[in-house]
């Protein structure tokens, strides 16, 4: 198919730019800075993206304009200090190596975040505080408004120095401009507050002196949402409103329309759609925004592969397709795509637990299926092993195949052995759970690349300490997972109506109607289970010992969740603990008061505690091969992420 | 002797075509796209293989500058027994006949070939520029229009060209040089399906190349940048109302825009023998409009 990629794969003027195809990868939060400095760690994670053939390349997510701007929390690049400068200088230089045109984003943040990390005063339109931070902002007052209206242009200016071909706007995610424009948070009543021609003053004001400074030979973007998700906030209707006043105005070259809003939790979920949304699930937004101006429009949210990214072009949702996620998961998706290898692109599964989940956590991001993400200067090589040896992986989970992909590609001889009829191990019970079927594309990649590699791939071999020995193996990975823990509680191994969250997803639930779910583990295990009995037209109530259910889902999958089990009705009870099962009672106990209490006529009880190492081979194989490795929830149960990152790492050492 | 053919894959013209308003490109009228070797780079193609026939250890190798799925002059060549065939790529966006010219020059830059044969002109574009255009950036000689090969061996090309009103010109060339010709220069040879077949199954090599106009002779040529598709019309979308709450509204995006269960009043399950339920459902149909 020649021309299956025609807009995609078109150049598109912007102001004095060419940017080379549609695919950008927006800006977003790393955690990589080093005393709020782009340096090397985030220089080379944007090298790859450049390489990888992107057209544009936005950096720099929320950097701040100003001191009195939040930024500790993520860490984000102090753009209000010249030291940035030659930061930025090597930055630009290294992208326009490869052709991708390289803009930074700068805002302010307001009233969102703390002020307990820098004590800088928050500072916000009027007296209201955010919901998802809940920190009362001081009022700013006229003369500090021109201070940051200044600020934004020498910031602008700095980017300019630093040889970026432009500079972003973020009025988005309920940063300080947009906070002006929302007559739920503005209630000024000087002349930037009042009727949306005065709430759109302190926009206008940096819109014009930030092109004031940086001329006409600068591209100056705005991120704005489409629809924030909140309520009394700035709706479609409103925000098309905006973006027609901000075009006619004239002085902004592109619109990045995202979907949702930083103030509340569902609306932030909405900022980076999880898995739990549909594929380009915000490119209506996009689209109605770019009816009403003339300026390109970025699409945005969730377009995770060029098949979707072409639909979005020629559907007119939009001039740009923003793929931030799509090129963290893989980096060289665009070269990919242009060369029409499709099947070799790590698809982007919109898990967001190695990625932004972390970010908002303030931890450096990752990719749950790309451990070379944050680890760029040390892993984007591979060089070939010095020495073939002959490695035996047993297990074809995430750790085993990742481990054996690592192996085959540095030229070593792989067999790999899977007890089962195919391949992805714990991942083909999580894909079973409600709105995770994505779960699927991280093993049909990863198999893909097994075969096309050709690694020899036993399916239905229970490996044994003698299979393993009669290959006369150089190297033994082992990577044999886990099974469900089972803790000692009492009755719990003896009920007959006790099953594990996994068993549920798997369909093996006995029949009833009453179900008690009990989630220790404090992901995605236990919700899942939940909201597939739910979806049995079961009745269930979910207990936790920790202060919520689902306590460690991460910022974005957790509001999700939530909406759905509460639409479908499930109970959740916190802080309370299984203690006991006898004869159809479940008792449990506070776990901060001690009291007791019980649960009586229930029909299924689901435990989840997370996972238990199945060791045995590795044990046995102690001191009878020369490398031994044991990888992934064998050594230790825990997340996918942590199953590739280890599989990979040791696979190199090999 | 070293061999190099430039091919490309061009649209079947005995089938309906027609021209895409927007791109100015051609297109086949149906869904299904048929797609040959050019006619001319077969002839190319079948000089070199009889010319490796005449000098034993010489080798043909096979190049196309097209992008993937565009194979079907790389498989045919396979098929006829090529050496090797390869597919470029460059590293841009830049299309037109002195680009394609600047990646195959490229690619022989660094690779002594003793004759480059390339088709004449192609069947779509006519622009006859490649042959040439090839022999110019890498400094060699050159004779085009070739009707017919004489001679060939101890680095000279004695070879009969076209003229106008059917005359031929006998010309020497001193070799590595470039050839271009016409389609009569030789008829393809007989291959089995078998060997099509085969040749299908082949996997292609991809090698990509940068390439930068501004570093080289190749002369500036309007209209050769690549064709920006006009701007695409906004195609309505599902938007939820702007006044519904807005848990309702992400609801909604998040069941992909499906709206959330209503009674069972719009839907109904009908059963019965296959008769009288296509007769209900086109009933359906009809009332609501649909046909």
């Amino acid at each position: 198919m020649p021309n299956q990629f025609e807009l995609l794969f078109s150049p598109l003027q912007i102001r004095n730019k060419t940017v080379k195809n549609r695919i950008v990868s927006t800006a977003h939060v790393t955690v990589f800075t080093e005393d709020g400095m782009p340096a090397e760690r985030e220089r080379r994670y944007y090298v790859e993206k450049a390489k990888g053939g992107a057209g544009m390349l936005i950096g720099f997510g929320s950097s701040s304009v100003h001191p009195t701007s939040p930024a500790l929390d993520w860490r984000v690049v102090e753009m209000f200090d010249d030291r940035v400068i030659p930061y930025l200088q090597r930055f630009s230089e290294s992208m326009h190596e490869y052709g991708a045109l390289v803009l930074a984003q700068i805002t302010h943040r307001g009233r969102r975040g703390h002020s307990n990390l820098s004590w800088q005063r928050l500072l916000g339109p009027s007296r209201v505080k955010e919901p998802n931070h809940r920190e009362v902002p001081g009022v700013l007052k006229r003369e500090d408004i021109d201070v940051i209206v200044q600020a934004f242009a020498e910031a602008a200016m700095r980017v300019k120095k630093g040889g970026f071909d432009g500079v972003e706007l973020s009025a988005a995610h309920c940063h300080l401009i947009d906070q002006f424009w929302g007559p739920h948070i503005n209630f000024r009543n000087d002349e930037f507050g009042g009727d949306l021609a005065h709430r759109m003053r302190f926009g206008f004001a940096v819109i014009e002196r930030v092109r004031e400074a940086v001329g006409d030979d600068f591209i100056v973007g705005i991120r704005i949402t489409g629809d924030d998700f909140v309520e009394g906030g700035l709706n479609n209707d409103i925000m098309c409103e905006i973006a027609q006043r901000i075009s006619e105005h004239g002085m902004i070259d592109y619109f990045n329309v995202i979907g949702g809003s930083g103030e509340t939790l569902p609306a932030e979920a909405a900022c980076v759609p999880s898995m739990n949304f549909p594929l380009a699930c915000f490119s209506y937004l996009s689209g109605r925004i770019r009816e009403v101006v003339r300026e390109p429009v970025i699409a945005v949210g969730r377009i995770n592969d060029p098949v979707v990214a072409e639909r979005v072009l020629q559907e007119g949702q939009g001039d740009l397709v923003a793929m931030t996620r799509a090129l963290i998961a893989d980096p060289y998706l665009p070269l990919k795509a242009r060369e029409g290898r499709l099947d070799e692109i790590r698809q982007c599964m919109g898990y967001n637990e190695g990625c932004i989940d972390r970010q908002y956590r303030g931890i450096p991001i990752g990719c749950v299926q790309n451990p070379v993400i944050g680890y760029e200067a040390e892993w984007s090589d591979l060089p070939k092993a010095e020495k073939i040896k002959k490695v035996v992986v047993v297990g074809g989970g995430p750790a085993g195949m990742e481990a054996a992909r690592i192996a085959r590609l540095r030229g070593h001889h792989v067999v790999l052995y899977e007890k089962s009829d195919c391949l992805g191990g714990q991942l083909n019970i999580a894909k079973l759970a409600p709105k995770r079927t994505d779960f699927d594309g991280v093993a049909r990649w990863l198999e893909i690349q097994l075969r096309k590699q050709g690694v020899e791939i036993c399916l239905g071999v229970g490996a044994s300490v003698e299979t393993v020995l009669a290959q006369k193996p150089d190297v033994v990975v082992v990577a044999t997972g886990a099974v469900p823990l089972v803790p000692p509680i009492p009755g719990l191994a003896e009920c007959p109506y006790a099953i594990s969250a996994w068993d549920v997803l798997l369909g093996k639930t006995p029949p009833g109607k009453r179900v008690l779910v009990i989630d220790d583990q404090g992901g995605m295990e236990s919700t899942g289970a939940a909201e597939f009995l739910l979806d049995e037209q079961r009745e269930v109530e979910i207990i936790t010992p920790h202060y919520s259910v689902g306590e460690d889902l991460g910022p974005t999958n957790k509001p999700p969740v939530y909406t759905r089990l509460n639409a479908k009705g499930a109970k959740m009870l916190a802080t309370w603990e299984l203690r006991g099962v006898e004869n159809g009672t479940v008792r449990l106990r506070n776990y901060y008061g001690g009291n007791e209490t019980e649960r009586t006529q229930v029909d299924v009880l689901v435990y989840s505690y997370g996972g238990r190492s199945v060791d045995d081979l590795a044990n046995a194989l102690e001191g009878k091969v020369a490398e031994l490795y044991n990888v992934g929830d064998s050594y230790a149960p825990r997340s996918l992420h942590h199953a590739v990152i280890e599989a990979h790492k040791y696979a190199r050492q090999i | 002797m070293k061999l190099a053919v430039c091919v490309k894959e061009v649209l079947d013209s005995r089938l309906p075509l027609q021209v895409v308003a927007q791109t100015g490109e051609v297109a086949h009228l149906g869904s299904e796209r048929v797609a040959l070797i050019n006619p001319s780079d077969r002839a190319a193609l079948e000089v070199s293989l009889i010319l490796r026939d005449q000098n034993p250890g010489s080798r043909v190798e096979v190049f196309s500058a097209c992008a993937a799925g565009e194979e079907d002059a790389l498989y045919f060549a396979v098929a006829r027994g090529a050496d090797s065939v390869e597919r470029l790529v460059q590293n841009g966006h830049l299309a037109g006949p002195p680009y394609t010219a600047l990646l195959l020059a490229n690619r022989f830059a660094n690779e002594k070939f003793d004759l480059i044969c390339c088709g004449d002109e192609t069947l779509d574009n006519s622009s006859a520029m490649v042959g040439p255009l090839i022999a110019e950036l890498l400094d060699y000689p050159q004779v085009t229009g070739v009707t017919k090969v004489r001679e060939c061996s101890r680095g000279k090309l004695l070879a009969e060209r076209s003229l106008d009103r059917g005359h031929r010109e006998l010309v020497e060339m001193e070799l590595p040089g470039v050839a271009t010709f016409k389609i009569e220069a030789a008829e393809p040879r007989y291959v089995s399906v078998r060997r099509l077949e085969q040749a299908r199954r082949r996997e292609i090599a991809v090698r990509q190349l940068d390439i930068e106009p501004s570093k080289s002779r190749l002369p500036g040529w309007p209209g050769s940048e690549k064709k920006v598709p006009p701007r695409a019309r906004v195609k309505k979308k599902f938007t939820p109302d702007a006044n519904l709450p807005p848990a309702e509204r992400v609801k909604m995006i998040m069941a992909g825009g499906m709206a959330p269960q209503q009674s069972s009043q719009s839907s109904a399950i009908l059963e019965g023998d296959p008769d009288y339920l296509s007769e209900q459902l086109f009933r359906f149909l009809r009332h609501h409009e649909f046909v």
